[in-house]
């Protein structure tokens, strides 16, 4: 119940910061953008509690069910962002991070049930696996997030439109080099996540789930992004071109994650 | 910042500035860099003025100066003006401002809030130059060093937290604003100049400022292109060859004078074939260079000048905006410098209650002396130590908390009632104040001594009460 509740709480500050984010951006002001910052450090420390009620509740790292590892995507989003507006503040960063951020604790906060309790043989290569796997969808998200970013920066600059969020928002070669680079840390981490999975598969069940559909999706999310980086370097293509592909890479994130759980045998859907 | 009655110590600044008089009458009084060393002192040796700085810049010529008598400091720079006026009227155009209003005038002017092109950084070099000249010349005192110290601090915050400074007011800049907008920075761009048209070499100039780029240049003269090919470290190209390094450009600049278009869709859609690179392609030209449908190709970004114009107008809108931190920022400052004034302001009263709380020591040890004659040197000199000990332990605490009381929004009332709880008079207060002022004027005259060593001397009396008898040195004067 205290968990809960504390859940709610901070998406609830969550949403409320994100409204001061949203005034911001549309009419600047400082003390919009500061209340801003302050709630969402706020709810980094709510979350951070969250998180170790939930370590103390489960008695194990809380990774292994679909919910965990929703919020936790969005922790860690929120621990980067934090760490990289104080350090290299990048214009509008903030914003459109944790607007994804939040969007996912909120799909978590409807979408969730009740716990899933997962009785498979549980251990540290399935722990390094989940985490592996979260840490590239995180990365994946940033990727989503610095093309969103160059798609609203590139339409600026083709519409004219000389407004606020023109000037606050890096150059457009920024950006592409930004979501590419979040997908090249992305990609490897998938892989390891991918080999620590079927590892475990094989010691945990005797086999290997070739079949599964979870793995399968996977394997063709990490060929997807695998042909964005080729794309990328491919003359006449475009880096616009390369950025919707990039979006439609992260769709198919957001279902693998989402729907195609549902079908594996060893994985659990919300 | 308390109201100071017309005749105490004060901060005044008169000047002119473009936004109150033509430059006609600027380039009267303006004051060449030659000319400050006798100016100072001039000033110098005016018993009104205690401290004075000259500001003066192609917008302004302004007299920050630290003033006796409010009334005879602004009759002395006034006449100072109309004597540099020489027949010309400057009465309509001065502006004076004293106490608060002179503090946030400079500050205005340092953070460029002040100047014809809101939020240009040139200003705080100004100011910085213009304090450092006068410090060298002698001119700068306790007060105009504090002062001027803060504005050229909250200047250099104004540029440093907003934007105020940083986007671009001019065509060119703009141009170079777009560019670097796409690229992120210029270094190593390939630039092609069409035409040798005003703007486009002045747009060409601040793209070379802005980054080692690449550049060819091309005009229907190839004699013309090859003089500017050589002043940009540039390659010179034929006229009817242009198009065959297009596909290789990543920045387009053209400012012709041509009746019709110098560059096609088709002619940019066939360079773009096979580029990964977006490129920029800025039309600076009227009538038009380059076919308005080339913004429509996929990886292009065409401006014109009117999308230029559009830009400036939009940052200055921008730098508009930024000035509302800026004033946040300026307000903190001068509250600042008022709390460090309003401390300064005390310090008269704490030394006559430091006098007193001496007086008392002395009294206690004469009558010792008298009642215990037996008493050796050794014996006297410890009881000498620990009486003054007791008095400066007993004064610690009240004199730190009247510090801090001064500041406060009724700090007045808070010191007289410091000052009866003391059993201080007015008069004593006034003795203290006049002695200070007046320090050894047997010995030195006293403009010699002049109002920053009267600070000093306050500093040091604070000194003394903070870190105590030993360590903090008795309020004697201080060599200039």
């Amino acid at each position: 119940m205290f968990g809960r509740g504390l859940f709610d709480i901070f998406v609830v500050i969550y949403a409320l910061s994100l409204v001061f984010f949203f005034v911001d951006a549309i009419e600047p002001r400082r003390r919009f953008n500061r209340a801003g910052v302050l709630l969402l450090f706020v709810v980094f420390c709510l979350e951070t509690l969250f998180f170790l009620y939930r370590l103390w509740s489960s008695g194990t790292l809380p990774v292994y069910t679909p919910f965990d590892v929703s919020w936790l995507i969005s922790w860690l989003i929120l621990t980067i962002v934090l760490v990289v507006n104080a350090f290299f503040p990048i214009g509008l960063f903030l914003f459109f991070a944790n607007v994804v951020a939040f969007a996912i604790v909120a799909l978590d906060a409807f979408g969730f049930q009740g716990h899933v309790v997962y009785t498979a043989r549980q251990g540290d290569l399935l722990v390094l696996h989940i985490v592996f796997g979260l840490a590239s969808y995180v990365a994946f998200c940033f990727s989503f997030v610095f093309s969103l970013m160059y798609l609203a920066q590139n339409w600026m600059l083709r519409k004219k439109r000389w407004n606020h969020w023109f000037f606050q928002m890096p150059p457009l070669a920024k950006l592409e080099k930004y979501s590419f680079g979040s997908v090249l840390v992305g990609l490897p981490l998938l892989l390891i996540s991918i080999v620590l999975g079927s590892i475990w598969g094989e010691l945990t069940l005797g086999q290997f789930l070739l079949t599964d559909p979870k793995l399968l999706t996977t394997v063709g999310l990490w060929m997807m992004y695998g042909f964005f980086l080729f794309l990328r370097n491919r003359p006449g293509f475009g880096t616009r071109r390369l950025v919707w592909y990039n979006l439609v890479c992260f769709l198919g994130t957001i279902l693998n994650f989402l729907v195609i759980n549902g079908f594996s045998l060893v994985h659990h859907g919300i | 910042m308390r109201e100071r009655s017309e005749d105490a110590v004060d901060i005044l600044v008169v000047g002119v500035s473009d936004k109150t008089c033509p430059v006609a009458l600027r380039e009267q009084v303006s004051v060449l860099e030659t000319e400050l060393g006798d100016i100072y002192t001039q000033l110098l040796q005016n018993h009104t003025l205690f401290e004075s700085v000259i500001l003066s810049t192609c917008n302004r010529t302004e007299i920050y100066a630290i003033v006796s008598s409010l009334h005879a400091g602004e009759d002395y720079l006034r006449s100072w003006f109309d004597t540099r006026a020489k027949k010309m009227n400057l009465s309509e155009s001065l502006y004076v401002y004293h106490g608060e209003k002179a503090v946030a005038h400079l500050m205005q002017v340092a953070c460029s809030l002040d100047s014809m092109v809101l939020g240009e950084t040139q200003i705080l070099g100004q100011v910085r130059q213009a304090y450092g000249t006068a410090k060298a010349a002698g001119s700068v005192g306790v007060l105009l060093d504090n002062l001027f110290r803060r504005a050229l601090q909250v200047g250099k915050r104004a540029q440093s937290e907003t934007t105020i400074g940083q986007n671009a007011v001019s065509i060119s800049y703009a141009a170079v604003q777009l560019a670097k907008k796409i690229f992120g920075n210029l270094n190593g761009q390939k630039v092609l100049l069409i035409g040798a048209g005003k703007n486009g070499y002045v747009t060409a100039q601040t793209l070379t400022s802005n980054g080692p780029v690449q550049m060819w240049v091309t005009n229907r003269t190839l004699s013309r292109s090859q003089t500017l090919a050589t002043e940009f470290g540039a390659q010179a190209v034929a006229w009817g060859e242009f198009q065959n390094i297009l596909s290789g450009v990543d920045i387009v600049l053209s400012s012709t004078a041509a009746k019709s278009f110098v560059l096609s869709s088709h002619q940019i859609a066939r360079a773009m074939h096979g580029r990964v690179k977006p490129m920029v392609l800025i039309d600076i030209a009227v009538p038009r260079d380059i076919d308005p449908g080339v913004g429509k190709l996929p990886n292009t970004y065409l401006y014109d000048i009117d999308d230029l114009r559009d830009v400036v107008e939009a940052n200055l809108t921008e730098r508009r905006r930024q000035t509302q931190a800026v004033q946040g920022m300026i307000n903190q400052a001068i509250r600042e410098f008022s709390d460090w004034l309003s401390e300064q302001e005390v310090i008269p009263l704490i030394t006559a209650v430091r006098e007193k709380g001496i007086q008392i020591q002395a009294s206690i040890m004469d009558s010792l002396h008298h009642k215990l004659p037996n008493l050796d040197e050794r014996e006297l000199r410890i009881i000498q130590k620990h009486t003054m000990s007791i008095v400066n332990q007993l004064l610690r605490d009240p004199i730190q908390n009247m510090k801090e009381l001064a500041v406060a929004s009724d700090g007045v009332e808070q010191v007289k009632l410091f000052a009866e709880l003391f059993g201080i008079s007015a008069d004593e207060i006034l003795n203290n104040n006049r002695k200070l002022q007046t320090h050894d004027e047997s010995q030195s005259d006293a403009r010699d001594l002049g109002f920053s060593d009267l600070v000093h001397q306050w500093s040091d009396v604070l000194r003394r009460d903070v870190v105590g008898p030993n360590l903090g040195g008795a309020a004697h004067s201080i060599p200039r």
